[in-house]
Parts: structure tokens; sequence; C-alpha cells
């Protein structure tokens, strides 16, 4: 069993087992997308949206899809929900969807809706597929927005720039005004190596209190050890 | 010949898919980090990374531009990537069936690489000739593989390194990465 099927067929949860900061996948559109925090979050929310409908239609479907050729099956759904999702967007967020660009038809190939349609819909009955996805998705969400919101602060020194945007119907592009920086320093916080870069430090700085919570409860209390008890013949 | 030579220059560095325009990150993690799997990895993924952008190009300008469907190109992408490489998988099973077994999660994943239909969407998007634009694809994937299999070697010293508690495994990998990308924009103004 390689790494990546061990990481993925553990429970998801938003902080122990993020799909982002611990699984490392769908890390494309988070790199590119997170220059702004109101970027983040339109991104993150779409990506939870088509997470959620092709989950509960994978489980739904699952006894009809093919062994042999499930993949195609995943790919055929994600991209359906996200061609309507990419018409949705243009009719209703239009500066948005601009902003955006090539990253939202991206969303039906992001890896991270693609495992959990792999190791938890396609063999577990829809409620359960919708409790998966809803964790996955608050878990990517979380990590993009706490992303987007490091670099715009570094970058420009304040949140929520061009905040108009996430209003339905709002379609006057000229008012998103230009972001200033203030020096050159703070420039580089929106280029891509200071997405990677900043991702890192964040991954550490998760690390790091997981290191602190478990001296914490290792000094507290000590797990009895659990016996198991076999009979007959191994 | 000498602006086709150019084009897969700027499409394997000047323009990386990977590192500069950030399609398809996620694959340079979720793959293994021996470099030995890497390589059938990185050659699986440059065939599909080619074929399907070509065979998608010729699809939207010969069938879907005609008809007026641009909206369905989405769909029909999809399709093709992840038809191709069933097809590729399938072959590549009956004659190396080991490897296969390894990492068959990986090799399935290439289907939904995001750097193919990432590639398929700005061939569409962009006003060049048909050979320009499979120069284009060509040079992409081999700058994928190139990207690929490099910083799978680099993985593999990471793992033995002395880095301190809270950076070991994904933070060093990523920051690593983010210096990588860092020289890869040293290449603009190359071509």
């Amino acid at each position: 069993m390689s790494e990546l099927q061990f990481k993925s067929s553990q429970a998801c949860s938003p902080w122990t087992n993020n799909p982002v900061l611990v699984q490392l996948l769908g890390l494309s559109p988070v790199l590119a997308i997170s220059t702004t925090l109101v970027n983040g979050l339109g991104l993150g929310i779409s990506t939870a949206a088509v997470m959620l409908l092709s989950s509960v239609t994978v489980s739904t479907l699952r006894t009809r899809i093919n062994q042999r050729w499930r993949f195609t099956w995943y790919l055929v759904i994600t991209a359906s929900y996200t061609t309507v999702l990419d018409s949705l967007l243009q009719w209703f967020y239009l500066p948005l969807y601009q902003e955006l660009g090539i990253y939202i038809p991206l969303i039906c190939c992001n890896f991270a809706v693609l495992i959990r349609l792999e190791v938890h819909a396609i063999n577990h009955h829809w409620r359960s597929a919708l409790k998966d996805a809803a964790l996955t998705g608050s878990g990517f969400i979380m990590a993009i927005v706490a992303l987007s919101s490091l670099r715009e602060l570094i970058s420009t020194g304040a949140l929520m720039a061009n905040w108009q945007l996430l209003l339905p119907a709002y379609r006057a592009a000229d008012v998103i005004s230009e972001t200033s920086s203030a020096s050159e320093v703070s420039d580089f916080a929106s280029l891509l190596p200071a997405a990677f870069i900043l991702l890192g430090l964040l991954i550490a700085g998760k690390n790091l209190i997981d290191n602190q919570l478990k001296k914490n409860t290792a000094a507290t209390d000590i797990e009895p050890i659990q016996r198991a008890r076999v009979t007959g013949r191994l | 010949m000498t602006q086709i030579f150019s084009i897969i220059v700027a499409a394997a560095l000047v323009n990386n898919m990977v590192l500069i325009q950030s399609l398809g990150v996620s694959s340079l993690f979720a793959y293994s980090d021996r470099l030995r799997n890497a390589i059938e990895l990185a050659l699986v993924s440059f065939l599909v990374i080619f074929l399907a952008s070509a065979i998608n190009l010729m699809l939207y300008r010969g069938l879907l531009t005609p008809l007026g469907l641009e909206y369905l190109a989405l769909l029909c992408f999809v399709g093709v990537s992840s038809i191709l490489t069933l097809l590729v998988l399938h072959s590549l099973e009956k004659k190396f069936p080991l490897s296969m077994r390894r990492q068959r999660l990986a090799f399935y994943l290439i289907a939904g690489n995001s750097s193919i239909i990432g590639l398929s969407l700005l061939n569409t998007a962009s006003a060049r000739s048909v050979v320009d634009c499979l120069a284009y694809s060509f040079g992409a994937a081999m700058g994928f593989a190139l990207v690929l299999l490099a910083f799978t070697a680099l993985r593999q010293r990471l793992d033995g390194a002395d880095v301190p508690a809270p950076f070991r495994g994904a933070a060093i990998q990523l920051i690593s990465a983010g210096i990588a990308a860092m020289c890869f924009l040293g290449f603009a103004g190359l071509v």
C-alpha cells in the first residue's frame, strides 16, 4: 500500500486529516488562487459544492458504475457539475468568475474530490458519503481561507478587499480598485513561489501545535495497552 | 523549425506547467517518492498529456467550434483524457503487471491530472496555429515530466536530511518547491 493510499484511507476530519494541509491534495488551485481572501472563499465554496453533489451522485449510482471504468464515471460526473457551476457563476457572479479564470473548470479534476469519491463514496450509503464530503469540503475551505488571508495580509496589509465580488448580480467590474503594494518585500507574497513557501510554513505551524498537544496529553494520562485475544489458528 | 524549437523550450521551461502556471501541483506530492516509480509515472504522464491534449485540440477545432458546442468542451476533454489513460494502462498491465500493481491508484489518477485539462483549456483559448499548439503541448508535457523527476529526486534527498521536527515531511517539501519555483522564474526572457 502506497503512502497516498494510506493517508487517504484514514477517516476524514478538517484538522487531523485536512485534505490540503495533511494529504497535500488539490494544491494547484489553492496555490494559484489564494492571492486575496475573496478569491479564496469563492473557489473554496465552489469546490465544496461540487464535492457534495458529486459524492451523493456517485454513492447513489454505485451499483451501476462499472468497476473497470469507474474513473471515467467520476470524471464525467464532476465535469457535469462543474459545467453547470461554470455557467451559473458566469451568469450571476461575472467579475468573480473573471478573477478565478481557468481554475473554475479545473475543479472537476481536483484530486481532493476524486480521491474522496474513490475511497469513500463508491462503497458507502449516500448519507455517509454526504457527511464525508461535508467534512472534506470544510477542511478544504479552512485551508484556502487560512492561506489566502495570510497572503493578502502580507501583500496589502488589509483583508477582504473587493468584498462586493461575493454579492450576486454585482456587475460593475470597474469598481474593483487596484491594490497598491507598499514595498518589494511585501509584493513577493502575491507571487507563486511565496505561495509554496507560506503553505509550507502553515503546515509547519500546524505540526508544531499538534506536537504540543500530543506532549500535553501524554503527560497527563497514559492510555492502557489494548490486548487482543485471539483464538483458533491464525 | 527554429520557431517550433523555441515554442517547445518556452513551454517546457519559461511557462512551466507546474512551477510557473501551478497546474497539476498535487501530482508532485501525491505520487510515490521513489525515483524508480517516478520514472514510470513520468513516462506515462508524458505520453497521456501529449496525446490527450493533441486529441482534445483536434476535437475542439474540428468538431465543437463548427457545431457551436463550446460549452461541452470540459465534458469532452475529461472523457478523452480518462479513456486514453485507461487504454494506455490496460496495455501497460499486460506488459508490466508488477509496476502496475505497485502503484495502481497513482496510475489511475493520471486521468484526473489537472495539467491535461488545463493544457487543453489553454490551447482552446490561444490563437496559435495547430502545429504551434502541438509543439506547445509537447513542450509542456516534457516540462511536467522533467519537474516530476527532479522533484522526486529532491524528495529522496530530503528524506535523509536533518530537518527540525515541525518541518519534517510536507512542510520542507513545499518550501523547497517554492525555491525551485523561484529558480524557474529566472528562465523568463530565455526565449
